[in-house]
């Protein structure tokens, strides 16, 4: 979180993934421990299928603006999403893009983004856990890992809120996944 | 916290309300982005003892609301313009037979079928003016999801306490934005007043409230009600005296009751040079605007519309304090900016801001707003 207690996370990727989803159940992580959010989508029959975006802000105090203006963390799961919601990104913004499914954007450097992390999300997830489905759940892990925003403990319990019991395990390996994927990252020592 | 805070939807907020309010029958035609209401009307509805219709129409929708209130029952249904633009008609209808019922209109982007998932605030005055004649409505602008809930409360209990339609004027984003809410309070609940006697019994004689006492159709009472001019009795005149006084009684049972009715909410606007007057989702970033410019030493200030009307020019003018600039940031091309210069004509210098792209103004572009025009 960013001075001001303020943090701004996008989501895009294409209809489907659960990136939606995924945004709610973050949302809920938040609330749970007595924070204030605001959560919104691009919403219509263009996302259906189409590209996507979510966005959550996550507060201590009470949010005015509830859209993101200038996001701590811009998480890409195509390459499409990224050219149509990558804009408005600053020198605040991570950037976590599936190196899976596309190539690591080369407008993305020191001048004009925080860093960027480029995870093969969804190849690991079909090695690991052999499913193309949980991808919204390995990118909460990511997430997580790479900024603490909720307490992970939480983050399960919102998890559960929202899945199948008889899913359930497979969504906390999937979670526990995307935390594994960031350390591994940073055991290698590339910073992001 | 000692409420329990929970996620909820700015669509599922109003039906929750309205439920909440005691709304036990709901008739519709669902229309993006309001969509969601119908959807959870349709499952909540029948787990609540009440009723809901999926009309062929937004004409029978309002109908069938009208139909019901009459009948006793606090009834809401949900649109958008193209929607409200059918709607038009009963709801004139609903004036005069004076039916309490809640209409919630998710402005999109018009005119016509416009673009169905973008946001503006292009109905304002289609609340006031859509429908013909001289006719009063109130219309409550709620700026949040927690707000959305209250607002569809109270305007239910506005409905039954002055007998008249209230239109809850919500937006695309606030329709689909998520944030918490507390709802365990239980809220205040106003139910209409009801003829105690038979004797004597007409239905729209009324007392001082001019708010009359109209028996629920199917309680034993011989009531009447048309959308022609009707006296005391409920059947049809031309009397022109009659007519005077029905549409004079019409104004002032709200207009006797400003105090109660009107609500604003205001940022320091005591000591403002520059006052932003907005409604709605603009009003969020106004809010960050106003900070941002307090802490670069700017005496800003805000004054926010909760009721859009009755809009009454004295209130609006002692609430604004002494701003010299009052600048009127909408999403549509100036329709508050009308009532805001009625208020001061040339008194105090009044600029309108304008966005018809259909996104939002954020704060940053009301900063730039301001610097770029030297206000």
């Amino acid at each position: 979180m960013s001075n001001d207690n303020r943090f701004e996370l996008r989501m895009t990727g294409s209809g489907g993934q659960g990136l939606i989803l995924g945004s709610i159940i973050l949302a809920e992580a938040a609330i749970m421990e007595g924070k204030i959010v605001t959560q919104s989508q691009v919403y219509g029959a263009e996302a259906r299928g189409g590209t996507t975006k979510a966005e959550l802000v996550i507060s201590n105090k009470h949010i005015a603006y509830p859209k993101v203006t200038d996001p701590d963390l811009l998480a890409a799961m195509t390459s499409e999403g990224l050219k149509q919601y990558g804009g408005g990104i600053s020198r605040k913004t991570r950037v976590v893009v599936d190196s899976s499914v596309m190539s690591a954007p080369d407008f993305l450097n020191e001048e004009n983004c925080r860093g960027l992390l480029a995870l093969p999300i969804r190849s690991t997830l079909i090695s690991r856990l052999e499913s193309e489905l949980g991808l919204n759940i390995v990118l909460l892990g990511i997430i997580e890992g790479l900024t603490a925003i909720v307490h992970v403990e939480m983050l399960r319990k919102a998890v559960a809120m929202h899945i199948k019991k008889q899913f359930l395990d497979f969504n906390m390996k999937a979670l526990d996944l995307g935390m594994e994927m960031v350390e591994a990252q940073a055991k290698t020592g590339i910073r992001i | 916290m000692s409420e329990k805070m929970v996620l909820m939807q700015g669509n599922e907020a109003v039906a929750e309300g309205a439920i909440a309010a005691g709304v036990r029958f709901y008739a519709g035609y669902p229309i993006t982005p309001s969509s969601e209401i119908a959807e959870i009307m349709a499952k909540r509805m029948p787990q609540v003892g009440g009723t809901f219709m999926q009309m062929e129409d937004e004409i029978a929708s309002i109908m069938a609301i009208v139909g019901a209130s009459m009948a006793g029952k606090k009834v809401l249904t949900a649109t958008s313009g193209p929607g409200f633009s059918l709607m038009q008609e009963g709801l004139g209808y609903a004036c005069m037979v004076e039916a309490p019922i809640v209409i919630l209109d998710s402005m999109r982007y018009g005119p016509s079928t416009g673009m169905a998932t973008k946001v503006s605030q292009m109905d304002l005055m289609q609340t006031r003016w859509g429908t013909h004649g001289d006719h009063w409505v109130i219309v409550l602008s709620p700026s949040s999801v927690e707000e959305s809930y209250q607002l569809t409360i109270r305007a239910v209990n506005l409905a039954e306490k002055y007998r008249n339609p209230v239109i809850v004027l919500s937006d695309e984003t606030i329709s689909h934005l998520r944030e918490p809410i507390g709802i365990s309070i239980p809220p205040t609940i106003v139910d209409r007043r009801l003829p105690t006697k038979k004797a004597g019994y007409l239905p729209y004689k009324t007392d001082e409230s001019l708010v009359p006492t109209v028996a629920n159709v199917g309680t034993g009472f011989r009531t009447s009600f048309t959308g022609l001019v009707h006296g005391e009795s409920g059947f049809q005149t031309a009397n022109g005296h009659v007519a005077e006084a029905l549409v004079e009684r019409l104004r002032d049972k709200l207009f006797n009751n400003l105090d109660d009715i009107i609500q604003f909410e205001t940022d320091r606007v005591e000591d403002a040079d520059i006052l932003f007057m907005s409604f709605g989702i603009t009003a969020r970033g106004v809010s960050e605007s106003v900070e941002s410019l307090r802490s670069h030493g700017r005496k800003a200030g805000s004054l926010r519309f909760i009721t859009l009307f009755p809009f009454d020019d004295d209130r609006v003018r002692k609430a604004a304090g002494n701003a010299r600039t009052i600048v009127v940031p909408e999403l549509n091309s100036g329709q508050l900016v009308l009532l805001v210069k009625r208020v001061f004509g040339d008194s105090r210098k009044v600029v309108p801001m304008n966005k018809i792209n259909g996104d939002l103004i954020s704060p940053q572009e009301i900063l730039n707003f301001v610097r770029e025009e030297n206000l």
